[in-house]
């Protein structure tokens, strides 16, 4: 059977297996689907991982958060700055852009109640 | 043949007239206020009766997580946060008759997509409606085989190939494409990209199951094809596309696409220990998927670990044994494919014996420069059924007398061939179908405990496994055998030893001694009785336990179309965002959840559903009339069988109309 034949289609199957996943990675990085500068916030249950610790943003600058949830309906919001991102799906994306006037740790919460630790969950907005 | 096909033509055209939706309402004017309670994973209460021309409001409140109501056929939907202060509702009048599921429309978690509950708007006609048609199929099929009994006749095999048109002889470039050794390869790479993509996605993607691209694509798409198309139409075809084993084979062969390496085919069959030369570990690799079926088919990571397990596998068996061991006898998809492809009018045969009589160099099962010996270590030239064939077109290629066909034949005419059939078949056929109204009930049930032992609850998951088991190895096996038992002593007027009634215990003792012994398990007594006699108990067993293949084939395609339609939003999703990352490649990921065809699909599954019945017991006639004996004594040893399959049927009526 024809030697360069067999090459051609080793490096086809190489091709698929490496560039699918390697692929993505570098789409994702590259930002398909998301505008410049958004911080994308993957909300869990707190048995699950519940919310990032902290989301680092900067003062004066403005924000874009795109929310997604990786289990159940959550909300996010941040009292003190009156911050509320209304209801994330399950899958689903939301979007809450702002733009952060001082400085400080503020602390945001799930506003609906996603679990029986949903109370428990906490993060900071670190506005630098 | 032909009579029959104008009768279940005929039946389905007497079940579409009678239970198309019944029209005609009024309002009464009552208000009719129902407080939902939902939580992960049911509602209660999980079924709704109310009047038709009723006004229904739905106050819903959802205590654990956020859920939503969606009701099937109306179209209508309320949402509600827990803990909240309002309770929202959403009012409608009850305008349509029939049986409607309502499911959660909010994802809650690994079971949301199961999460449902049943409201009937009575009159409610659908479901006996479809309980008497039950019935009347059962009775009309039963009448109609015995009325044509004398015609049916008793060698169905001979009738068969005339039967059969050759679609490698009718289309010539068909036979030239098949015998092309780049076209599985082009298949492989294919499925193979697709598989890539569900594997990263399972891996790396969201963790919602219906926003991950293995999630929608194994168990949604792939499995509905699978079951609704390929295996009723190609029987095993999907065995020679499905990419799983492609590595391994590769592996072994070093090659992708030329003829490489070939194993000796004798040192195979030779390497593979005796006692699993069977379906047997097929049967209990299938019971234990289907038993993780609640997290595996919910979890896109769990998905993506199994296929992996099963590419490993392939590739360990394929480097030590050689060929498709794995496939042949491990994947716990090629087992039931390969029952089930019994139905399938599609095959792959010789033309003519003779010539393969006087070819002694057996190319097709040796290999020659064109291509592998049977990598399926069947050979073709005995080869009746479809079962073990995984239409590799190997045999296509190496064979130089141009003595392999692809047939077009009439559907399930394999069911009729006695050689080859086994006890290891058998409960292959009975676990399917026990299965399939097992993933009835846990996924589409309203019954929230059920799901919660299906997702590892404990310790009621333990309870499941054990209820899971007995029904599938022991209560099912009972019943049938029981059904079998009854009707050689009504046929032959004269009960026989009630011994066999614990046949299933004593098979099951008998298998683990031999699986876990060295020695091959013994055939089935096949000496052939007396003209027109009914032989023993234990090949009827097995001889009539095919009647359960149409009727499992049609409960799993019931089972399809209860969340084909449900979900097919989440296909056009997930093909433009695959990994839930927020793409939208095809402008196609914001589409709303929506099901279709609610207010039709419940018919198409009672449709399906009555053809299978019909189709079963009119295939128990022929396989009976094969011991040759009179039509009048068929018909008394099928009742009990008959019942069986009407009362199987009864239990998929029940679950989905």
């Amino acid at each position: 059977m024809n030697k360069r034949t067999e090459i051609i289609a080793g490096l086809l199957v190489l091709l698929i297996v490496i560039g699918v996943p390697v692929g993505s990675v570098m789409a994702k990085w590259a930002g398909i689907g998301r505008e410049p500068g958004t911080i994308d916030v993957v909300l869990k249950q707190f048995e699950r991982g519940g919310f990032p610790r902290e989301i680092h943003v900067k003062q004066g600058e403005k924000v874009r958060l795109r929310f997604t949830s990786d289990d159940v309906t959550h909300g996010f919001i941040i009292g003190d700055l009156g911050l509320d991102a209304g209801v994330i799906h399950a899958g689903k994306f939301k979007i809450l852009e702002f733009v952060p006037e001082e400085k400080g740790r503020f602390s945001y919460v799930c506003s609906i109640r996603c679990s029986p630790l949903h109370s428990k969950i906490r993060g900071y907005l670190v506005v630098e | 043949m032909r009579k029959s096909s104008q009768l279940i033509i005929l039946l389905a055209l007497i079940t579409a007239i009678m239970v198309w939706p019944m029209l005609g309402f009024a309002e009464t004017g009552k208000v009719v206020e129902i407080d939902v309670t939902a939580r992960q994973f049911e509602f209660s209460p999980g079924k709704i009766v109310v009047q038709q021309g009723d006004r229904v409001r739905i106050n819903l409140n959802a205590e654990d997580v956020t859920h939503g109501w969606y009701l099937d056929g109306y179209d209508v939907n309320v949402e509600d946060e827990p803990r909240d202060q309002e309770i929202n509702s959403i009012e409608f009048i009850a305008d349509q008759a029939g049986r409607f599921s309502f499911r959660c429309s909010a994802t809650c978690g690994p079971f949301h997509p199961f999460m449902m509950g049943t409201m009937i708007v009575e009159p409610r006609s659908t479901l006996p409606m479809a309980l008497v048609l039950t019935i009347v199929v059962a009775l009309l099929s039963l009448v109609y085989v015995t009325y044509r009994g004398r015609q049916v006749a008793p060698e169905v095999a001979a009738a068969i190939e005339v039967n059969s048109v050759s679609l490698t002889e009718k289309w010539p470039w068909l036979k030239t494409l098949l015998r092309q050794r780049w076209l599985q390869y082009v298949l492989f790479t294919v499925n193979t990209f697709f598989f890539a993509i569900i594997l990263f996605a399972g891996y790396a993607g969201t963790g919602v199951g219906n926003a991950n691209f293995s999630i929608i694509f194994v168990w949604i798409v792939w499995w509905a094809l699978l079951i609704l198309l390929l295996i009723p139409l190609g029987g095993r075809i999907w065995c020679f596309m499905c990419p799983l084993p492609a590595p391994g084979e590769w592996l072994d062969r070093r090659t992708f696409i030329g003829k490489g390496r070939e194993r000796d085919r004798n040192l195979v069959t030779r390497g593979w220990p005796k006692q699993f030369n069977n379906i047997w570990l097929q049967n209990f690799s299938f019971l234990v998927v289907a038993l993780f079926s609640g997290i595996i088919l919910t979890r896109p990571l769990a998905t993506a670990i199994v296929l992996t397990a099963f590419i490993v596998f392939a590739i360990v068996f394929s480097l030590k044994y050689g060929k498709r061991v794995f496939c042949r006898y491990l994947c716990p998809v090629g087992g039931f494919i390969g029952l089930y492809s019994l139905v399938a009018p599609l095959e792959l045969r010789i033309k003519d014996k003779e010539t393969c009589r006087k070819h002694k160099e057996k190319d097709c099962i040796c290999g020659n420069e064109n291509g592998y010996g049977c990598p399926w270590m069947e050979v073709p030239w005995n080869m009746e059924r479809n079962a073990y064939c995984g239409l590799c077109t190997e045999c296509l290629k190496t064979c130089p007398k141009d003595n392999i066909s692809v047939n077009w034949k009439p559907f399930g005419t394999d069911l009729l061939v006695a050689k080859g059939k086994g006890i290891d078949e058998s409960y292959k056929a009975i676990i399917m179908l026990t299965c399939a109204i097992f993933y009835s009930i846990v996924f589409q049930g309203p019954w929230g405990f059920v799901k919660d032992w299906a997702n590892l609850q404990m310790p009621g998951f333990f309870g499941y496994v054990g209820i899971f088991l007995a029904t599938n190895l022991l209560v099912v096996p009972f019943l049938f055998a029981f059904a079998i038992w009854l009707g050689k002593g009504m046929a032959e007027s004269k009960m026989p030893s009630a011994g066999f009634l614990a046949s299933p215990i004593s098979n099951l003792v008998e298998i683990v001694k031999k699986l876990l012994g060295k020695e091959a398990p013994t055939a089935v007594e096949t000496a052939a009785a007396e003209e027109g006699k009914l032989p023993g108990m234990k090949k009827m067993f097995v001889d009539l336990s095919y009647v359960l293949v149409p009727m499992g084939l049609a409960g799993w395609a019931a089972f399809c179309l209860s969340f084909l339609f449900i979900n097919g939003a989440y296909i056009l999703n997930v093909l433009s965002d695959p990994f839930g990352w927020g793409w939208n490649i095809f402008g196609t990921a914001t589409i709303e959840w929506k099901p279709v065809f609610t207010g039709v699909f419940p018919y198409l599954q009672i449709l399906i559903l009555l053809v299978g019945l019909a189709y079963s017991i009119s295939l128990g006639f022929k396989l009976v009339r094969q011991y040759r004996v009179e039509a009048s004594v068929a018909w008394k040893a099928l009742l009990p069988v008959a019942v069986f399959l009407t009362l199987l049927t009864t239990i998929f009526m029940w679950l989905y109309v």
